[in-house]
């Protein structure tokens, strides 16, 4: 399986050879740190299934560099004609070694961590707790960031154009894009007719008593 | 985790089995008669079955038409893991919920666990909306939204007198009291759906003092179930009033068998309860909250005020799993160090006693369970 990491908080924990060589503030993460306050809720989502969101596959590629030279270059912008449009990291496909779906427990705004618990997805059921800095959390996924959260953490290699090997971690928050205000009403709409069936047998049941 | 050879008790054994896997609970009672008493559940962590079903089916006994009763002491996710696939087994079975939690903002919790498709973990209101579904694929038409039966402090759960070798039991609740506080929408509102919100998952925790706790009366012996109940300083609510309820009922004779209440933890010991509902030096059974619960120091004050006690599943040494070099060194990276693994080993502790015995005559510990 493959995921694309274009939207994703990346993580980027070293090469093949184990060196470190940058951090989350890579690529799209870099976008979404420029945007002022609190980052936005996803209101023009679509509506895939909660993890669908990781599996990109059909994701068009983006044109090679060969392609981008082929191109008529009076009608491309300049910068597009002299850089990649997004670091190289960002527009890699990621080959997972280990995937867990984690729960937050606790988050500690002062010391910048959270705690959570994890289940590995990829060997074993057994529940196993870490603590995560709070800066590994994608802008965009911070106001996820609470109590009972849920979220999936990702390590794997990316393979970038030039067959480097770059190991990457990823922390993504599940969403409920597929909610809108209708679908709680509908939750709520059901909680009352429930509440109501009950409170209606349970003054029937005491009336037959 | 049980040998091949287990037998049902006897028809005149009172039988109190206490399940415990660390981060979860279950405990079945024996009360005489074949009739069995199931108070909240967890699941076996390999099987993810309820230990308790499994328990009884060894046995080999039909729960069908044996179980009689069914509690949920309170919502929280340690508790009633399994519950729901109990009461769907118990066929004749009632089941009971506590009667401080049956407000609203539980049938909204209930209906926001039913939307959510959570892998992990259950959720306890989950568990709550499937026994309102079973409830109401039993009952006639104008009774189907009733739901489970509630529980406050005094409600008579069974009652037997003796018949032949089969001698008297009764089962009382000694809480939640009347004054506890009832299920507001601020306990859930975390849980809740909102728009654009997220999938959550049941963290935090009902307050303890809305759990329910029992104590059965068996010939000449009594078994206090404690639940998660916890302590508080206004007289009306928690085990004051728990420990009002049991001396209005003039039950006897005290509790020679106790389940710790809250996993044995400091602010769940009343002096009250050991002095006005405990028979001297009872018999403890814990089922811990791992890591945290029971201290070192909840063990040594149990210790010196019972004559035995035992642990479903004690604390054992964090685990860690071998990995892929390369996923190791990105955990180590991104989290300091190696994730610790917790160790969830299904524990059982089980007592039997006759009628006419003052004290447990036989313990058995399976599993991961033994005296401390």
């Amino acid at each position: 399986m493959t995921v694309a990491t274009s939207d994703c908080p990346i993580r980027t924990i070293g090469t093949d050879q184990g060196s470190a060589i940058n951090t989350a503030e890579d690529g799209d993460a870099a976008e979404h740190l420029a945007v002022d306050g609190p980052a936005p809720a996803p209101q023009n989502m679509a509506a895939p299934q909660m993890w669908d969101t990781w599996d990109l596959a059909d994701e068009p590629e983006p044109p090679p560099t060969s392609d981008l030279r082929a191109l008529d270059s009076s009608r491309l912008q300049p910068r597009l004609a002299i850089v990649p449009p997004v670091a190289s990291a960002v527009r890699t496909r990621l080959s997972i070694l280990q995937e867990f779906e984690g729960v937050v427990v606790a988050v500690d705004e002062a010391i910048g961590t959270f705690e959570a618990e994890l289940i590995d997805l990829t060997q074993d059921a057994c529940v196993e707790n870490a603590t995560f800095p709070i800066r590994d959390v994608s802008p965009s996924d911070r106001h996820l960031l609470s109590e009972g959260a849920i979220f999936r953490w990702v390590i794997g290699y990316a393979s970038g154009r030039g067959g480097q090997i770059i190991r990457q971690s990823i922390v993504r928050f599940a969403r409920l894009p597929g909610w809108r205000q209708r679908d709680v009403d509908a939750i709520e709409a059901a909680a009352e007719r429930r509440y109501r069936e009950y409170v209606a047998a349970r003054s029937g049941r005491s009336e037959r008593r | 985790m049980w040998p091949r050879d287990l037998a049902a008790p006897n028809v005149d054994e009172l039988e109190v089995s206490l399940f415990g896997s660390g981060r979860g609970e279950a405990v079945l009672v024996h009360v005489g008669g074949g009739k069995w008493l199931a108070v909240d559940s967890c699941r076996d962590p390999e099987s993810r079955a309820p230990i308790s079903l499994q328990y009884l089916d060894a046995l080999g006994v039909d729960v069908g038409t044996n179980l009689f009763t069914v509690v949920a002491t309170h919502f929280d996710t340690d508790h009633v893991l399994g519950i729901s696939d109990i009461f769907r087994r118990a066929q004749s079975a009632c089941a009971y919920i506590s009667a401080a939690e049956l407000e609203e903002p539980l049938f909204r919790a209930m209906a926001t666990a039913r939307a959510r498709r959570l892998r992990i973990p259950d959720t306890g209101f989950g568990e709550y909306a499937a026994l309102f579904d079973i409830v109401a694929d039993r009952s006639p038409p104008q009774a189907r939204g009733a739901g489970p039966e509630l529980i406050s402090a005094k409600t008579l759960l069974f009652n037997r007198p003796a018949a032949g070798s089969v001698p008297p039991a009764t089962v009382f609740a000694l809480s939640p009291s009347s004054s506890t506080q009832r299920l507001r929408v601020e306990d859930v509102r975390s849980f809740l759906a909102t728009p654009l919100g997220q999938r959550k998952a049941q963290v935090r925790q009902s307050p303890n003092d809305r759990s329910v706790t029992l104590c059965a009366c068996f010939g000449a012996l009594s078994v206090l179930l404690g639940g998660d109940l916890e302590t508080k300083n206004d007289p009306s609510r928690g085990w004051s009033a728990a420990v009002s309820a049991f001396g209005e009922l003039r039950l006897a004779p005290p509790a020679a068998i106790l389940k710790v209440p809250h996993h044995g933890s400091a602010n769940a010991h009343s002096d009250e309860v050991w002095t006005k509902v405990l028979a001297r030096d009872p018999v403890s059974l814990v089922a811990p909250f791992s890591p945290q619960l029971p201290t070192a120091s909840d063990i040594a004050r149990l210790k010196k005020l019972s004559s035995a006690v035992f642990v479903c599943s004690p604390h054992t040494a964090d685990a860690t799993l071998k990995r892929d070099p390369a996923v190791e060194r990105g955990i180590r990276e991104v989290t300091g160090r190696r994730l610790r693994a917790r160790r969830t080993r299904m524990g059982h502790i089980r007592l039997r006693a006759r009628a006419e015995d003052a004290r447990p005559t036989r313990v058995d510990c399976y599993g991961a369970a033994r005296e401390v």
